[in-house]
């Protein structure tokens, strides 16, 4: 009974809040054109704890890089890491970004906007491989599905949030 | 040298005299061929001689010789006021062994010299004396020892600075020897110690050997006898020897008692102010080559197999041992003479490990938006970065470059390809990509050949690197390399990424263009790799989604790198792009061995049908020959310059080269005529359109017409005391050289620098014996004169005495006959006469190159100082 009355509470008071699209304040956290990561396409990863940050960082975005680069500080208790992974590239010219438009929130769902760049297929490219992905701060919050979209609005990549 | 005519000259009239002393003993004396001897000698007559000797400049004697009329300079290094300074350049004639009642085993000199000047120690009789050269630096910490036992020891000098060279009498010291004369010289690097002579009996102790372990082989006669080879065995087991054990070939192993396990008591020597101890491993194959039953001996020498960098990171470059680049570095590191352009998204100029590998470039984007830096094509190669939002750049073109030459063996980053090689970085590739417009004035530009920047590099590249592509055929890029090629340049291109047929790729698939496939550590096809026909060898391209080589980091190709934050970084990156820089920089290595490299060579020598070497410069992997991942194979470089030096050594010589000797030419007082000889090391015939002299105190005539040997005298009259310089400026179809002449006029009175004590001699023309002789020295400025000479004919010599032989013209002592050695002449004597100028000469023996031994022949006639 008493749970009931505090969920009507929460739903009154954020009601109307979760009716409407919220901003969130999402920011770069760390990137790199050479992940190593197993993935080949579009992936999505969610990351909250500190120890698995730690180690994906050395993995996929240190590594390779001499002097290797220091992990981002990042407080984990209010925060979470996705990391938009592109997948294995065959030349430069290949890019995942934040787009202008911050991230939102919408009936439980976290919507982050992203430009996806790819290289011109008239022109010449660098015949290097690259692996293009993205780590994003996201503050924790009361959404449980988290969608990467591009700049189109093509929904990328969905994951869901464990609560 | 002179002293081969003289040897040659006084045979002659050895000979002679053998023939006429029974006419001249019937004929009895006229006077002059006998008198009292007196040391300060004047004969019977009563005519006077003068005149006054010269000697080269950096003369000087050793302080403690036998001669007893010489000014004493103790140089026996007992302390650092113990040791005699000399100039630099410096031949100073000495002499180790017994003087009086002492023994004088050092002889220390203290001179300042600079990196890559040698000093040289010529020892007279090698076959009576073990002489040996130490170094020390003005700390008197030992820096470099020769210790060999032949007649020659040669230490040359590591870096700008003041030196101790001290000569060891290690035969006066350790065997009995009373001793014998040697020169040292301190003077330009010379190749003495490139002759074989030498190096069969060098030794140094700064070479890496094992310090326990001799290497011998007894004389072939008493090596056919295994009872003569046990009973040696047993002889040469003493108790410092541990074990002797022969291998295969004759080769016996002796092993030696650690150093450590002799000394049962250390006895606390004084402090030496100078280290002289040779290791023991060093002595003992002085012992063994002394030993008339051995026929070599030798330490075990530690070889060093290859070339290591320096760089902070090179350990982890696994792709530069994988195609045996540290072979090659032994024996070239590239030349800055060869310029590899890189056609890419520009380089990072400022890069620390790349900076000062550059030529001028030019940056070829013509689209605004593409170029990302504000404009058109412009002078300005700098990457400015690629990527389309912050932090993607991938800065490729200063990856690229540093594999082909990042600045190497300077304590940090990487090390590239061709270490001396330049980059001449060439931007093309922007944020959008690269044209194939843009791309076809880059390669234009690079070639030296017109473009739109309306400019030419100062010199064109020699080699091209296109680690770019997409897919489809491009006529203008076609063009344009086939353009760069006529004009000689290498054009190499990554194969591509997409796992597919490099056919369908430009540039990979177009005609002219050297193609690049990838392999990773294991030398397998990267993943990624292109292939096909079109691929004509395979190098390092990385595999980043392996760790093989277990050194923690992925397997790409590590190279220079800069990050959008303005940071300088290194990366493994990976792709075909990482694997054509590797064949760029072994062709330019291979075009600093031979210049004259084409593109047409390069192909040939791929495909081993090269007519001038078949030398395989790939290891073929794979399918056996030509196949379509690996083309004709994974590039070797050492093979890869190896050819190009059998190319260099048998020039397909159409072209004339000229070579001259000598390459500078010094005259002072006394000398005034010198020889030039020009010569044509290439092919055609060589002509000389003209030679000429920028003074005109010098004059230069051919003896006889095409004979290219050239009479060069130098005319000092009207010319006041002074060192004057000119050149004499030669050009011909083979190149144009100059050749520099220095003409140093002295007082007459005065001459610089002290010899000792020299004996001034009239000798009889046939017999060579001493009629009268005199001294003269420094005091009396080599200025002599004789008296009481008896009116005839004489030769007019002087020597000195260094050894108290009552020889003066014993090897290793300084020498002269006037007027000069090569050419001697009578002199008629019938009034009082002066001014009888000559020259003394140090007597250097040189290592002879015949293999007979000319020691019994060498003073068959010698020069007594006393009548």
């Amino acid at each position: 009974m008493r749970t009931s009355l505090f969920t009507l509470l929460l739903l009154l008071t954020f009601g109307t809040g979760c009716a409407s699209k919220q901003p969130v304040a999402v920011s770069d956290l760390a990137q790199s054109q050479q992940c190593q990561s197993p993935h080949t396409q579009y992936d999505i990863t969610v990351v909250e704890e500190p120890e698995r940050w730690d180690t994906l960082f050395s993995q996929q975005f240190a590594s390779g890089r001499l002097p290797a680069p220091e992990v981002p500080d990042i407080d984990l208790s209010l925060n979470q890491i996705v990391i938009i992974d592109l997948g294995q590239k065959s030349t430069t010219g290949y890019g995942v970004a934040r787009s202008q438009e911050s991230a939102t929130i919408e009936n439980g769902v976290l919507t982050i906007t992203v430009e996806i760049t790819s290289p011109d297929t008239k022109m010449m490219h660098a015949q290097m491989m690259t692996h293009p992905c993205l780590a994003l701060k996201v503050p924790k919050g009361d959404y449980k599905k988290i969608s990467i979209v591009d700049q189109q609005g093509l929904v990328l990549a969905e994951v869901s949030v464990n609560r | 040298m002179n002293v081969y005519t003289l040897k040659g000259y006084l045979l002659k009239y050895f000979l002679m005299t053998l023939i006429t002393s029974f006419v001249l003993i019937t004929l009895s004396s006229c006077g002059g061929s006998s008198s009292s001897s007196s040391d300060d000698g004047s004969g019977d007559g009563d005519l006077s001689l003068g005149g006054s000797l010269f000697f080269k400049q950096g003369m000087t004697v050793d302080g403690d010789t036998v001669e007893p009329n010489n000014t004493v300079i103790d140089n026996n290094g007992a302390d650092t006021s113990k040791t005699q300074p000399i100039d630099y350049p410096s031949t100073v004639s000495g002499f180790l062994g017994t003087i009086g009642d002492q023994s004088d085993f050092f002889d220390f000199y203290k001179t300042s010299m600079l990196a890559g000047q040698v000093v040289t120690l010529v020892i007279a009789d090698p076959n009576a004396q073990d002489f040996d050269l130490i170094l020390y630096d003005e700390a008197q910490q030992k820096v470099d020892d020769s210790v060999g036992t032949g007649n020659l020891e040669q230490i040359t000098i590591p870096s700008d600075g003041v030196y101790y060279i001290a000569v060891y009498g290690y035969s006066v010291e350790n065997l009995g020897d009373d001793g014998g004369l040697y020169t040292l010289t301190t003077g330009e690097a010379n190749s003495l110690s490139s002759s074989h002579a030498y190096q069969k009996t060098h030794l140094s102790s700064s070479d890496a050997m094992m310090e326990d372990e001799v290497l011998f082989k007894s004389r072939p006669s008493l090596a056919k006898s295994s009872s003569a080879r046990v009973a040696l065995s047993s002889r040469l087991k003493r108790d410092d020897v541990l074990s002797l054990r022969e291998g295969a070939a004759g080769i016996v192993r002796m092993r030696l008692q650690r150093p450590a396990a002799l000394k049962t008591t250390q006895i606390v020597q004084t402090r030496k102010a100078f280290q002289t101890d040779i290791p023991d491993v060093i002595k003992k194959v002085k012992a063994l080559r002394r030993d008339k039953d051995i026929d070599f001996a030798q330490p075990n020498y530690i070889i060093q197999t290859f070339k290591v960098p320096n760089d902070t990171y090179y350990p982890l470059q696994w792709h530069y041992p994988q195609i045996d680049l540290p072979l090659a570095w032994e024996l070239t590191t590239g030349s800055a003479d060869v310029i590899v352009a890189v056609i890419d998204t520009g380089v990072v100029l400022a890069h620390p490990d790349i900076r000062n590998q550059l030529v001028p470039g030019y940056d070829f984007i013509s689209d605004t938006t593409n170029a990302a830096d504000g404009n058109g094509i412009d002078s300005d190669p700098n990457d400015p970065g690629d990527g389309a939002h912050a932090g993607e750049s991938s800065f490729h073109g200063t990856h690229v470059a540093g594999t082909i030459a990042a600045q190497s063996n300077n304590s940090f980053g990487v090390a590239g390809v061709a270490w001396d090689a330049k980059i001449m970085p060439i931007r093309a590739l922007g944020v959008q990509g690269g044209s194939d417009y843009d791309i076809g004035q880059s390669i234009r530009y690079a070639a030296g050949l017109s473009n739109d920047s309306g400019t030419l590099p100062a010199k064109k590249a020699d080699i091209i690197n296109m680690s770019l592509g997409g897919s489809g055929f491009s006529q203008v890029m076609q063009d344009a390399i086939l353009a760069a090629r006529a004009a000689g340049v290498i054009v190499v291109a990554a194969a591509g990424n997409e796992n597919a047929d490099a056919n369908n790729v430009s540039p990979a698939g177009l005609t002219g263009v050297v193609t690049v496939s990838a392999v990773g550590y294991t030398a397998q096809k990267a993943p990624y790799s292109n292939f096909g026909t079109s691929v004509d060898v395979a190098a390092p391209g990385g595999n980043t989604g392996q760790d093989a080589n277990g050194d923690g980091n992925p397997d790409g190709v590590l190279s220079t790198l800069a990050t959008d934050d303005d940071q300088f970084v290194y990366q493994f990156y990976q792709g075909t792009s990482m694997a054509a820089p590797h064949i760029a920089g072994v062709a330019a290595l291979m075009k600093s061995a031979y210049p004259a490299l084409t593109p047409n060579d390069f192909d040939l020598l791929l495909a081993g049908t090269h007519p001038s070497s078949t030398r395989a410069i790939t290891t073929d992997i794979g399918v056996s020959g030509k196949d379509d991942l690996y083309g004709h194979g994974l590039i070797n470089a050492l093979n890869a310059v190896e050819a190009a030096r059998t190319l260099a050594g048998n020039p397909q010589a159409t072209e004339p080269l000229l070579a001259l000797q000598p390459e500078s030419l010094t005259f002072n007082t006394a000398i005034s005529h010198a020889e030039m000889t020009l010569y044509n090391i290439g092919g055609g015939t060589l002509d000389v359109s003209s030679i000429s002299a920028t003074e005109p105190w010098v004059s230069i005539n051919e003896r006889t017409a095409g004979s290219l040997t050239y009479d060069v005298t130098v005319d000092q009259s009207g010319l006041a005391t002074g060192v004057y310089q000119a050149a004499i400026e030669i050009a011909s179809n083979g190149g144009d050289k100059t050749v520099s002449v220095v003409l140093s006029i002295t007082d007459a009175a005065v001459t610089q620098g002290d010899i000792g004590t020299v004996h001034v001699l009239l000798l009889d023309p046939t017999s060579f014996d001493t009629i009268v002789s005199t001294k003269t020295s420094s005091f009396q400025n080599y200025t002599f004169t004789l008296t009481g000479v008896p009116a005839g004919e004489y030769y007019l010599a002087a020597g000195t005495d260094l050894n108290g032989d009552d020889f003066i013209s014993d090897d290793g002592e300084d020498f002269g006959i006037y007027p000069i050695l090569s050419s001697i002449s009578i002199i008629d004597i019938q009034n009082n006469i002066d001014g009888f100028k000559f020259n003394v000469e140090p007597l250097i023996a040189l290592p002879s190159t015949s293999s007979t031994s000319t020691t019994t022949s060498a003073r068959t006639i010698q020069i007594r100082k006393t009548p």
